[in-house]
């Protein structure tokens, strides 16, 4: 009981916090005020995970946690690398919410319980190794980030985006259910060890082969339990592939995106992907994709996943480069993004060792996956806050025609905006660079080259459409007569700003130092989450 | 490839033994309830005699005609209060099971009881503060 | 993640390290490079907070920092490099270095490779350091004077701050990538610099040609450096040494052979034809991955160091604040390619015919530019085409093999070449921004100072024998390029002999010109007579010199006003450089005088440890009499250049105050127009490239943006709305869409499961052809083997196995290419009952044939 409320601290922090913050949202006089105790809760569970992180340094101290959860909730490294992005994401957007809500008359203390419960649910999400512990945090994580969409409640575009995605994440989230009720129906467990288990061996049912006619029956059976679980597969990758944003089942994210309140849209951007994305690598890799302890292909989902890699990064990048909103831009790419970080995703079940210590092709992919996710959390942040910063009430800067001029205007924000554009679009020495450059590696190292062709071509692509906003700061004038987005003054946005600028510049620079604890973390994983190795 | 008639005799042979797997028989009465269904529906337009007229095509034949939309709006009030009802509701039903168990559950289970009343009490009074439980505002 | 600490509680004795720091750890180092990245910080984020003084003082003190580092760095790589050596050992450690962190992996060839950021201070770099730090010092305290009306000084410091610290990295890194990082910095600094008054149109410009020419040479490096690590498996200096001077080493193999036909480069260099490939590799000699990387290099050289053809850039240049144009655009940057050279010469060596072009093309620049340069009337206009010829100079020097003379020159350049440079910014700035010839003389009287140093460092440009650190270097140079033999085209050295003689006589003429035109006869600025300017009386503050090129507004008096000198911070730097423009090249004393190496080339010549290439340098024996012949050779025809360029023109514009030269202009009217016009090289560049390529790019704009761009959008807008045409038909509400994508998508991820069986095959070759297998599909997935590659698969056509393992021993077959191959196959059928075959051939050792 002690260890299993050590290793959930990141998430208790969260959770207590969040009740707290309801109380005092309650007794207080005034609306406000939340945001400053709302980031420290997450950075607190931030810090909680770097405390933890030499918990969970050997097998002997996973397998005390995991007696400790009975094989609900994953503790290890992984788990908290991805705890670790979403308290950052989570932190830095209600420090971002903190002006933003007030500079548009938005401030009500619900913001910051929702964000903190939502955070909880995606740790929750990101660390479970059991069926119904993925569909509890699932929508804890949802419940919150719906109702985040739909704050501005005047704004008939919020309603509209969060009515769609939530209708349609109600659907995906029906579709994970019948895909989990389907694998412990075919397999009678919900933990990811147990159904491994039970899949890993022939169906075999106690006494049946005896009977007359019983070998045919138990072949039929196996029969139909093969195809189940193949089904049950797809369905789960659809759900979980729904919150990521991925083609096809990416229609919610523009509408949704652009509708939230910036801080919302900055959040839901990076750490419902990193949360989902987590319980992905669990599911797929652990349930599927290493039953042999060896290169496997599991029933296909690295070549449907390539598919839906390349369909969202086609997708994703074609429709970004018509949009004329930056917003709506951002939230087009982050289909992109998520098709990047599918492409590394793929070779995660590959386990041909690497030289040089590097642990498995396999490893090396999931790793590039957490590093992707970080690199994508620091930079995404920073953009929509420079973005916000860029306008206030009067006129807040979203599209392209806003932002000109910004760099004579404003230079400060133009520079920092210019930093995490650049990284997006994955220039070095940004961090963005390096986290293409170690899934490009990682496709190409499992002889995914025409994969890595299309992340390539992709990535240009992308340049095109993220410079354009570079383009517009640094060499346009706004039009004459057009109303100025005027810069808002915020200290918590000025501060998100330049620890997000800092990170990706020494990302950037030290990306071997980063990538090393990436691949520390999914080195040794309750659930496995790469190819390990075979003995 | 074993056939589908094969798979279902065989299913029916060893339904003493898995109850995991009859689902045949749920097929089957799916699939009698779909195809009777249709049928009736079928016929009664096939066969049945038409002759339409005007005053026969109205939605009330000898009604008086409507007015105003169809929808009526009623008060998010309404929807609170039921929401609200059906959490606490909930919480209510989960009583009755843990009390039966209660003895064999120990202290965890006691533990956790008063944690989630504990949640739940917190959220009853934050819509206490919050004025939900105000009909009148 | 703690282990951030841990990391940090590393750094903690490298600290403690400072005082006693050995070679391969020597902080000192990165403290040379970091001390101008925190002046350029300060000054680009609180320069306006601090003032203009507190600027001044953080721009200049952070460089003088460096400076003084970089003096005891130096001092200790003298010691290091001079201490007793071991027993056995051939010499102790030439270098210090200090690496400051793991960079990322990085694929190169067929390993991997970790890129380091490490700094590295060896002979070579030592003295670039040197030049670099202690130029960059005065120009900064010069600036200060310069810069002392303008309103964007903490800009201006940043930029120059920012320029030195790129420029150490270009210089301090001991690997390609950090060079060319450097490469990339010094580049954006000066594009910076150029147009820092870019509310002029005609200044930004002209930080955007050398922007656009400077990516040109930018495509030859990241090419060049792509070939040489790709070939050598390194990037990093040392290394690729190590392996180039092993006599038959893998990488000088790798380097010398020639690319085949499919090979990426020289399948796009011959557009596809094996025709045109056969023929490219009759005509250009050393047509090998080794030369192309040289060539490649040498073009990015030719870019930044402005040779022929891309020069272009740096006359226009001249844009920027003057002590810009004497730090990056006469000093530092436009060095950086001879640096280059240099700091590869161990690859050069091995290509002569690329050395050759070098050669070649370093001896036409000298004397084209030096033509340009003799009729000249901008001072800096002059002074840039001077540049750019000596600079031809020093790659003539590198193309000759005489590398150590190239960078001897460097170093002497810099004296003399920043002293004139500043000298001019002092004459521009005592005179309104005039800086037409002709409306300046007779400036001795006025600003003596300035006159002094100027003189002096003339002399040392044209080469006054046996006093000035020009004569020396020229000299040396002279000597090397006639004496050397260049194996693959014996000509080259007296060839280039020949022209940089004629370029040097043309060097001694118009920079006497230019010091005549301004110091000497009548002064011609503006009246200086107060009765002139019966109008200004009044306000007369409110009049400042804009008609020429630096129009950022010095304070002046009153418009009858001299000349006056200006303050001591912008003279005491000249003084500096002047003394060393004579003093500077003693450390070169040539053989003859001294029949012993000069302490120049003995520094260098570790570098120059080439195993047995040596083609001309330091390996020759002095003793030999033909050698004592050039020398002397030598000597006479610098003298010779010397004595009749600054002859003629003393002549010409002394004694006949510049008649001769009317009079030739209006004989040879058409020649005398093409050379003031530069040769027409920019309108032709502008016909040949500028234009068609504008031309090119409206058409390829209207055509791609309106057909294939717009066309791309408009087909993505088409889909969804489609799509969503189709699914109204049968309900309205986008959101219905929305769900009905989902569903169209999940539908078609079951059909891929379910018609699609995808496995892989993982083969392990064992000795004596046998062969594991091990196949990999998933639930449900069963599977016939046919090991043997025979197309009978068991166990029958019909049954399936769950069988995941094979083992087999093969009888494998040759191939046309000399490999041998064994094929396998399995064919595999899912939980649908859909079926796949897999078929792989497995390439086994080709040494097992014997040892079956």
């Amino acid at each position: 009981m002690k260890d299993m409320l050590l290793y959930l601290l990141p998430i208790v922090i969260l959770a207590v916090g969040g009740f707290s913050l309801m109380l005092v949202d309650a007794f207080q006089k005034e609306e406000g005020g939340l945001a400053i105790p709302t980031a420290m809760l997450h950075f607190a569970s931030g810090a909680a995970c770097l405390a933890l992180w030499n918990y969970a340094g050997s097998p002997a101290d996973l397998a005390r946690a995991a007696s400790a959860f009975n094989g609900w909730l994953a503790f290890d490294r992984t788990t908290l690398f991805l705890d670790l992005i979403i308290a950052l994401g989570g932190g830095l957007a209600s420090l971002l919410a903190g002006s933003y809500l007030n500079e548009h008359k938005l401030e009500r203390g619900e913001f910051y319980t929702l964000i903190t419960f939502a955070s909880a649910g995606c740790m929750m999400l990101a660390g479970a190794t059991d069926l119904i512990m993925v569909f509890i945090g699932l929508e804890t994580m949802s419940l919150g980030v719906y109702a985040m969409t739909a704050f501005r409640r005047t704004n008939a575009r919020s309603q509209e985006g969060a009515l769609k995605y939530f209708l349609l994440g109600s659907f995906a989230a029906a579709l994970l259910l019948y895909g989990s009720a389907l694998l412990y129906g075919m397999t009678g467990h919900t933990d990811l060890a147990g159904i491994r288990a039970a899949l890993a061996a022939p169906l075999d049912v106690p006494g049946l082969a005896a009977q007359e006619g019983g070998a045919l029956a138990l072949s039929v059976q196996q029969t139909v339990r093969d195809r189940v679980v193949i089904l049950a597969m797809v369905l789960v990758i659809a759900g979980l592939a729904f919150k990521i944003g991925a083609v096809p089942f990416h229609m919610w994210v523009p509408d949704a995106y652009e509708g939230a309140p910036t801080p919302a849209t900055a959040y839901m951007a990076v750490t419902v992907k990193a949360a989902a994305f987590g319980a992905m690598l669990r599911v797929l890799v652990g349930v599927f994709g290493d039953t042999t302890g060896a290169a496997s292909l599991a029933g296909g989902w690295p070549g449907l996943l390539a598919w839906l890699a390349v369909a969202s990064m086609v997708i994703g990048n074609l429709v970004a480069l018509s949009q004329s909103s930056i917003k709506r831009m951002l939230a087009y790419s982050s289909i992109a993004h998520g098709g990047y970080i599918l492409a590394a995703f793929v070779v995660t079940p590959r386990a041909e060792l690497l030289p040089g210590g590097e642990g498995t092709v396999g490893q090396s992919a999931a790793a590039s996956v957490l590093f992707y996710l970080l690199a994508y959390a620091v930079s995404n942040i920073g953009a929509f806050g420079a973005l916000m910063l860029a306008g206030s009430r009067g006129k807040e800067a979203v599209s392209y025609d806003d932002v000109a001029g910004l760099g004579k205007r404003h230079p400060a924000v133009a520079l920092a905006l210019s930093f995490f554009i650049l990284s997006l679009a994955g220039i070095p020495p940004m961090v963005g660079f390096f986290a293409k450059y170690n899934v490009i590696r990682s496709a190409l190292e499992a002889n995914y080259t025409w994969l890595a062709i299309a992340l390539m071509v992709n990535s240009a692509i992308g340049v095109y459409y993220y410079l354009r906003v570079l383009v517009k700061m640094y060499m346009h004038d706004p039009a004459p007569g057009a109303t100025r987005a005027e810069p808002m003054v915020s200290p918590g946005i000025w501060l998100t700003l330049i620890f997000t600028a800092v990170l990706v510049l020494v990302m950037g620079a030290m990306p071997q130092t980063f990538f090393g604890y990436a691949l520390e973390a999914v080195k040794l994983a309750v659930a496995p989450v790469a190819a390990a190795a075979t003995p | 490839m074993p056939t589908l008639v094969q798979a279902l005799s065989a299913v029916e042979t060893v339904n003493s033994v898995s109850l995991r797997y009859q689902y045949g028989p749920i097929f089957m009465t799916v699939g009698f309830a779909l195809i009777i269904a249709g049928a009736v529906f079928a016929l009664a337009t096939f066969l049945g005699p038409k002759n339409p007229t005007p005053e026969k095509l109205l939605p009330y034949e000898s009604g008086s005609p409507t007015t105003g939309a169809k929808h009526v709006r009623l008060s998010v009030k309404f929807y609170l209060t039921a929401l609200l009802f059906v959490i606490f509701d909930i919480e209510a039903v989960f009583l009755y099971p843990w009390a039966s168990l209660y003895q064999s559950l120990g202290w965890a289970g006691f533990v956790e009881m008063i944690a989630f009343l504990t949640m739940l009490t917190i959220g009853l009074v934050y819509c206490w503060k919050k004025g939900a439980l105000e009909w009148e505002t | 993640m703690s282990a951030v600490l841990q990391s940090l509680a590393q750094v903690a004795p490298q600290v403690s390290n400072f005082v006693s720091a050995s070679p391969s750890t020597y902080p000192v180092l990165g403290l040379i490079l970091l001390f101008p990245l925190i002046g350029s910080i300060i000054n680009g984020f609180w320069g306006k907070k601090i003032g203009r003084e507190g600027v001044y003082i953080t721009g200049i003190a952070t460089v003088a920092m460096s400076f003084v580092l970089s003096l005891l760095a130096y001092a200790t790589l003298y010691k290091t490099t001079h201490a007793p050596v071991a027993e056995g050992a051939a010499h102790g450690p030439s270098q210090l270095s200090f690496l400051l962190w793991d960079w990322f992996r990085a694929p190169v060839g067929a390993g991997v490779v970790q890129l380091k950021i490490r700094y590295v201070l060896d002979e070579l770099s030592g003295v670039m350091l040197l030049v670099v730090t202690g130029v960059g010092t005065l120009i900064h305290i010069y600036s200060a004077g310069y810069m002392s009306h303008d309103e964007g000084y903490a800009r201006y410091f940043a930029y120059l701050n920012l320029f030195m610290f790129s420029m150490l990295n270009l210089i301090l890194g001991d690997s390609l990538v950090l060079l060319f990082v450097g490469w990339e910095g010094v580049g954006l600094c000066s594009y910076l610099l150029i147009g820092f008054w870019y509310t002029n149109t005609a200044y930004a410009n002209a930080g955007r040609k050398a922007f656009i020419v400077n990516r040109i040479g930018d495509v030859g490096v990241i090419l060049g450096m792509t070939i040489l690590a790709w070939k050598t498996g390194s990037f990093e200096f040392a290394q690729i040494r190590e392996t180039l001077n092993v006599q038959g080493s893998t990488a000088l193999t790798a380097l010398a052979e020639k690319p085949e036909f499919n090979d990426v480069v020289a399948y796009f260099l011959s557009f596809g034809r094996t025709g045109l490939y056969d023929f490219w590799m009759r005509v250009i000699p050393e047509f090998t991955w080794g030369g192309a990387a040289c060539f490649f290099l040498f073009v990015g050289c030719t870019g930044k160091s402005a040779q022929l053809p891309l020069y272009v850039w740096l006359p226009d240049a001249m844009a920027g604040p003057t002590p810009v144009s004497a730090l990056i655009h006469a000093a530092t940057m436009v060095t950086a390619g001879v640096y280059l050279l240099c700091r590869l010469s161990f690859v050069y060596v091995h290509f002569p015919s690329v050395l050759a072009l070098i050669a070649v093309t370093g001896a036409l620049t000298a004397l084209f530019a030096a033509s340009i340069a003799l009729v000249q009337t901008e001072l800096k206009k002059v002074l840039a085409y001077s540049t750019v010829s000596q600079l031809g100079f020093m790659f003539a020097a590198c193309g000759v093999g005489a590398f150590s003379a190239g960078l001897f020159h460097v170093y002497t350049h810099a004296m003399f070449k920043a002293c004139l440079f500043l000298g001019a910014g002092a004459v521009m700035h005592a005179c309104r921004d005039k800086q037409d010839l002709r409306e300046l003389g007779g400036l001795y009287k006025f600003i003596p100072h300035t006159f002094r140093t100027f003189l002096v460092a003339t002399l040392a440009i044209i080469g006054t024998p046996f006093v000035t650190a020009g004569f020396y270097s020229k000299d040396e140079l002279l000597f090397r390029a006639l004496e050397s033999q260049n194996s693959n085209h014996p000509w080259v050295g007296k060839f280039v002999f020949v022209v940089l003689v004629l370029a040097a006589t043309m060097t001694a003429f118009y920079m006497c010109r230019l010091l005549f035109l301004t110091f000497f006869g009548k002064f011609k600025g503006w009246s200086l007579s107060k009765a002139d300017y019966p109008e200004h009386v009044e306000h007369a503050h409110d009049d400042h010199g804009h008609d020429a090129h630096d129009d950022h507004g010095h304070g002046h008096g009153n418009p009858w006003d001299a000349p006056k000198e200006n303050p001591a911070l912008m003279y005491i730097p000249l003084y500096v450089l002047a003394f060393m423009s004579v003093v500077g090249g003693f450390v070169g004393l040539p053989y003859l005088f001294t029949h012993k190496e000069s302490v120049w080339g003995e520094w260098l010549i570790r570098s120059a440890e080439h195993a047995g290439k040596p083609i001309t340098d330091w390996a020759i024996t002095m003793a030999d009499p033909r050698v004592h012949t050039a020398e002397v050779t030598a000597m006479i025809a610098g003298f010779f250049a010397f004595a009749v360029g600054s002859g003629v023109a003393y002549w010409v514009y002394i004694k006949a105050d510049g008649a001769p030269v009317r009079a030739l202009a209006s004989s040879a009217r058409p020649l005398y127009q093409l050379m003031v016009d530069k040769w027409r090289v920019d309108e032709l560049y502008d016909f040949v490239i500028v234009r068609p390529l504008r031309f090119a790019s409206d058409v390829a704009a209207k055509f791609i943006d309106r057909w294939i761009i717009d066309g791309l959008v408009n087909l993505v807008g088409m889909i969804p709305r489609a799509l969503s045409a189709v699914v109204r038909k049968l309900q309205t509400g986008v959101v219905h869409t929305y769900a009905a994508v989902m569903v169209f998508g999940l539908v078609a991820m079951i059909a891929w499961v379910e018609f699609r069986p995808t496995v892989s095959l993982a083969a392990t070759v064992e000795a004596n052809n046998r062969i594991s297998l091990e196949v990999h599909g998933g639930p449900g997935y069963t599977y016939q083997w046919d090991p043997e590659g025979d197309g009978t698969f068991a166990p029958t056509n019909d049954e399936y196995t769950t069988t995941t393992r094979q083992s087999t021993t093969c009888t494998p077959q040759d191939t046309t290419d000399g490999r041998r191959v064994c094929r396998v196959a399995v064919r595999a059928r899912n939980a649908f009952g859909y079926t796949t075959t897999v078929t792989r051939f497995i390439e086994v050792p080709t040494g097992d044939r014997e040892g079956r």
